[in-house]
């Protein structure tokens, strides 16, 4: 199992972003390196690609509000 | 078709950036430029990743002067170059229009074919989330109206995609307008049914082509960009009334295929247009126009229009919303269209 996490560098210090979308559905077969989620802070907004093959399971839902080292997901 | 493409969800301005990704790639005449399109990414990230990987020659940030770089890029057009320049906000086109449909739309005209401008004006349109008269507006039958520009307005991530390599490709300037609900940016609220499946290789959507995005017998909904997503909506709603609702998606508006709308209305008998553009002289006007004009002896009654009122668009969210096309006026036009009490 390999969790999808927030960076800690994607954006500084306590500062708030938002889980605007994933791009797969939950149980979805995803390969290594693809586009799973994407994350918005203010006006920025990030792509959160899968860190491994295999199948997804999220566990951050839309909209819900994220710290830098967060962990959204998971892939087994 | 899009129907039959599987894989994750794009978002529609992902989508946007992988067809200019492409085109970049292949082609060394394609460059980008406008405000915040470089570092940035645009503000709508539809450039995201394209300055570390071509360069700051073929990704251009520009200064606060649309005049200056939409004129530049007109010139870059007609000496060879294949520009994709954005202008971020439709409603900024007032200061550097001359060179758009003075020149750009113009000059393949006026040099007997010799000289065309093959440049993409691709620039984000719409609100319905509050940003006020100046940031919110559609703006489709200006640029409709002006003839020697193609205006298309793509309502998913495959059209954006297909229209964008079909837009480079062309020899005419193109107006790509985006719908900011439509991009998948979390700071709009997006309107999630933009993102759909998209192929990872090149392929068009031909400007000029509308499409059925629901089959029905009872009446024709019209839209396009966001309204379709609205038609869709309201045709659910009116099917559980029993009601049989058909929703044609324009994706172009010029050229208009007018005549996948003309093939509806006479199975229909019933016509109701959407747009979000404002109500006089409207896009929304032509295609009742030109269904007329044909013939109108298939209209069981008056065809309809459900636009944004003539007034410059409220701060005021729940003004705003007030104002602009959605669903239930769509279902309740089309249930008064048919006679039928809600």
């Amino acid at each position: 199992m390999t969790d999808i996490i927030i960076p800690e560098d994607m954006w500084s210090g306590d500062q708030e972003g938002v889980l605007v979308c994933w791009t797969f559905e939950n149980g979805a077969t995803v390969r290594q390196g693809e586009v799973a989620a994407e994350v918005a802070l203010e006006k920025a907004q990030m792509e959160i690609c899968a860190p491994a093959s295999g199948v997804l399971r999220q566990m951050a839902r839309e909209e819900d509000v994220l710290r830098g080292g967060a962990v959204i997901g998971a892939i087994d | 078709m899009m129907d039959k493409v599987q894989g994750p969800r794009v978002l529609l301005h992902r989508a946007v950036r992988d067809a200019l990704d492409w085109e970049m790639a292949q082609d060394p005449r394609v460059f980008v430029m406008g405000e915040d399109v470089a570092v940035f990414g645009s503000v709508f990230q539809v450039a995201a990743g394209l300055l570390e990987k071509y360069g700051s020659e073929r990704v251009r940030d520009t200064p606060i002067s649309e005049s200056g770089f939409i004129s530049a890029a007109v010139g870059a057009a007609m000496s060879g170059m294949k520009p994709v320049v954005e202008l971020m906000f439709i409603d900024f086109v007032g200061v550097c229009l001359d060179p758009i449909y003075n020149m750009a739309a113009k000059n393949a005209y006026h040099s007997g074919g010799a000289q065309p401008v093959p440049m993409v004006i691709m620039t984000g349109i719409g609100g319905g989330y509050a940003d006020g008269s100046q940031h919110s507006q559609s703006l489709f039958a200006t640029f409709a109206h002006l003839p020697g520009l193609k205006v298309v307005v793509p309502s998913n991530a495959y059209d954006a995609r297909g229209l964008m390599h079909a837009a480079i490709a062309d020899p005419n300037p193109v107006v790509f307008m985006f719908h900011k609900k439509l991009t998948g940016m979390g700071w709009f609220n997006p309107v999630k049914t933009a993102a759909v499946p998209v192929p990872r290789e090149r392929y068009e959507v031909p400007i000029g082509k509308a499409f059925v995005r629901r089959s029905g017998t009872d009446i024709t909904l019209v839209g396009w960009s966001v309204t379709v997503h609205q038609a869709m909506d309201a045709a659910e709603m009116l099917a559980r009334d029993g009601i049989s609702a058909e929703v044609i998606d324009l994706a172009s508006l010029v050229p208009m295929d007018i005549d996948t709308v003309i093939e509806s209305v006479r199975k229909t008998g019933h016509l109701i247009v959407v747009d979000e553009d404002y109500r006089n002289c409207g896009v929304a006007s032509e295609v009742i126009a030109r269904v007329v004009e044909r013939d109108i002896g298939m209209l069981k009654g008056p065809p309809q229009r459900i636009c944004f009122p003539d007034v410059p668009i409220p701060f005021a969210l729940n003004m705003e919303l007030h104002l602009r096309p959605d669903a239930q006026k769509i279902a309740a036009e089309a249930r008064r269209s048919l006679g039928v009490a809600a």
